[in-house]
């Protein structure tokens, strides 16, 4: 009657994504997050460096990332802030004073990507 | 990976005799594959009552509004449906004879049934109970006794015996011989994995809800699924559809496609579709990287596919939900000040893996509690273990847990009952 989705126990637990590996040991859920990134921005891998680790974790519903961004200019932190804000399709949840950021509970059902901890 | 996989490896069910350890294994791999209801929390409930010793007084309360069911006593048990009183004098000399076990347990078993029939159970909404026959946790025998052969069909017999009197709810609507009674899944959520059903047109309930959240244009909606699962109904936005197979030819009057189970039937019926005239937009993999093909986050680049119309064929691809998510956030910055490196981490919910891993992830986060209960009484700090009784406690908490196991199913709301003071009501018919 079951059939087991993941190699591993998820509840309480998590690991590695559990899509096939590629030649190069990153996974391919990895590898689309690189591919379709170039090709949605349509730039080449020599001017855009990607890399990313998927894990899957004991969550019901909504992915959360966390992204590390080098620009080629300057961009301060209030810019990014106020660009976000405007940004279509971005909640932004970034109360420092009270430690209160995007959990996945804020975002499942949601279409918005809720976003925080900007630095 | 669970402890009772194997049931050699596990020197805490050492003192189970074989039959009753295979039970135990049968019985947690079936745990693996069904989802917690809530009568089973309401039969922990009196087990776990009684370990602080609290249940017996709750109960005789309970028991006060429940008089007029006949109440089969511990001893009495034995004999199957004596009238009361008649043969009550036999039946105190009979007493003795029961081993001192047997009787704890049978007392157990009263307590479990005095449970059943308490306005506070029956005041929960239960949910029908569709058990195989060849999963019959409860023939374990009173007595201990072994009988590994033909216990399913006895077990049936037995079990159906001893709860005549109480209630005929708790008969399982599965008698023995008949044939492995469906699941009973929601049908909304039917999906590929685990119903190998793969509906290409608005997939899931949540697709569906959004295209009226939205209040999409469309006039018509056509749902195309395997052979399997055609022919089935759903109700939506006051029609009734009907699921139809999905072959070559079913795409000649639609206008958009909602692919989204997954890549093979994507590269399959895709372009036929496309040729078709209908507007493919595909959730799979399968063409994200073709050349040609737009790969479109709609707050991030519309404009690639521009040109496009629906009714006029083409295929549009859907990306990778991490890089969705991802993008949606950092394109606005990446066009202020351009990105020249992207390092990220992703913590990816089951939602991701579909319907299927999330009942896997319930059933995995219910098994690991079941599991420490177990673990609980087989620990020794179980009391009544030390007074032989810790392997009839074990075997009464199988019982209380096998009952109610059903698959994952709303429960319909509440029944609604009159005033408190009413007495119990019949237990048959409820549902």
């Amino acid at each position: 009657m079951t059939k087991n989705i993941f190699p591993f126990q998820y509840a309480f637990n998590l690991f590695s994504h559990n899509s096939p590996m590629t030649g190069n040991g990153y996974n391919e859920e990895e590898m689309k997050m690189v591919k379709e990134t170039q090709k949605i921005w349509g730039v080449s891998g020599d001017d855009l460096a990607v890399t990313a680790t998927c894990i899957r974790v004991p969550v019901m519903r909504a992915h959360a990332e966390s992204i590390n961004l080098e620009f080629a200019s300057e961009l301060s932190e209030e810019e990014a802030v106020e660009i976000l804000k405007k940004a279509a399709g971005v909640s932004l949840i970034n109360d420092r004073a009270n430690n209160r950021f995007p959990t996945p509970l804020d975002a499942s059902n949601n279409d918005d990507v809720f976003v925080g901890r900007i630095r | 990976m669970s402890p009772f996989a194997s049931p050699s490896a596990t020197p805490a069910l050492n003192f189970l005799r074989a039959g009753e350890r295979r039970r135990l294994v049968e019985f947690c791999s079936d745990i693996s594959g069904r989802s917690p209801s809530l009568r089973q929390n309401a039969l922990l409930a009196p087990l776990l009552l009684r370990r602080r010793g609290e249940a017996r007084g709750a109960l005789r309360q309970q028991q006060a509004h429940v008089r007029q069911v006949p109440l089969i006593r511990p001893a009495r048990c034995e004999e199957g449906r004596r009238p009361l009183g008649r043969h009550r004098r036999r039946d105190r000399r009979r007493r003795p004879r029961v081993p001192p076990g047997k009787e704890d347990f049978e007392s157990r078993f009263f307590v479990l049934r005095s449970f059943f029939s308490s306005p506070s159970f029956a005041s929960l909404p239960l949910i029908p109970i569709r058990r195989a026959p060849s999963r019959n946790y409860l023939s374990t025998r009173r007595g201990g006794r072994e009988r590994e052969e033909n216990e399913a069909a006895e077990g049936d017999k037995d079990r159906t015996r001893k709860t005549e009197g109480q209630s005929s709810r708790l008969r399982p609507p599965a008698s023995s011989g008949s044939p492995l009674p469906p699941p009973n899944l929601d049908l909304f959520f039917l999906n590929p994995a685990t119903s190998s059903c793969p509906l290409t047109k608005t997939k899931t309930k949540t697709k569906k809800q959004v295209l009226k959240e939205r209040d999409f244009p469309y006039s018509k909606m056509k749902l195309l699924a395997s052979a399997r699962s055609a022919g089935r109904t759903y109700d939506w936005d006051g029609a009734t559809i009907t699921v139809e197979e999905l072959t070559e030819n079913s795409f000649g009057d639609v206008d958009i496609a909602l692919f989204s189970a997954g890549g093979s039937i994507s590269k399959k019926f895709a372009p036929l579709a496309s040729a078709a005239g209908a507007t493919v937009v595909d959730n799979s993999s399968a063409f994200r990287m073709t050349e040609g093909v737009p790969l479109v986050i709609p707050e991030i680049n519309p404009e690639a596919m521009k040109g496009m119309k629906a009714g006029k064929g083409g295929i549009v691809a859907n990306p990778n939900c991490s890089t969705i998510i991802a993008l949606v956030a950092v394109t606005p910055l990446h066009k202020a000040a351009t990105v020249k490196r992207m390092v990220v981490s992703t913590y990816q919910a089951a939602s991701g893996a579909g319907q299927a891993a999330m009942g896997e992830l319930e059933r995995e986060r219910e098994r690991e509690r079941i599991l420490r209960v177990l673990e609980f009484f087989l620990s020794g700090r179980d009391s009544t273990r030390r007074k032989q009784g810790g392997k009839l406690t074990l075997l009464f908490l199988l019982l209380s847990l096998s009952l109610p196991l059903s698959p994952h199913v709303t429960p319909p709301p509440p029944p609604k009952t009159s005033s408190s003071s009413r007495p119990a009501r019949p237990l048959k018919g409820r549902r």
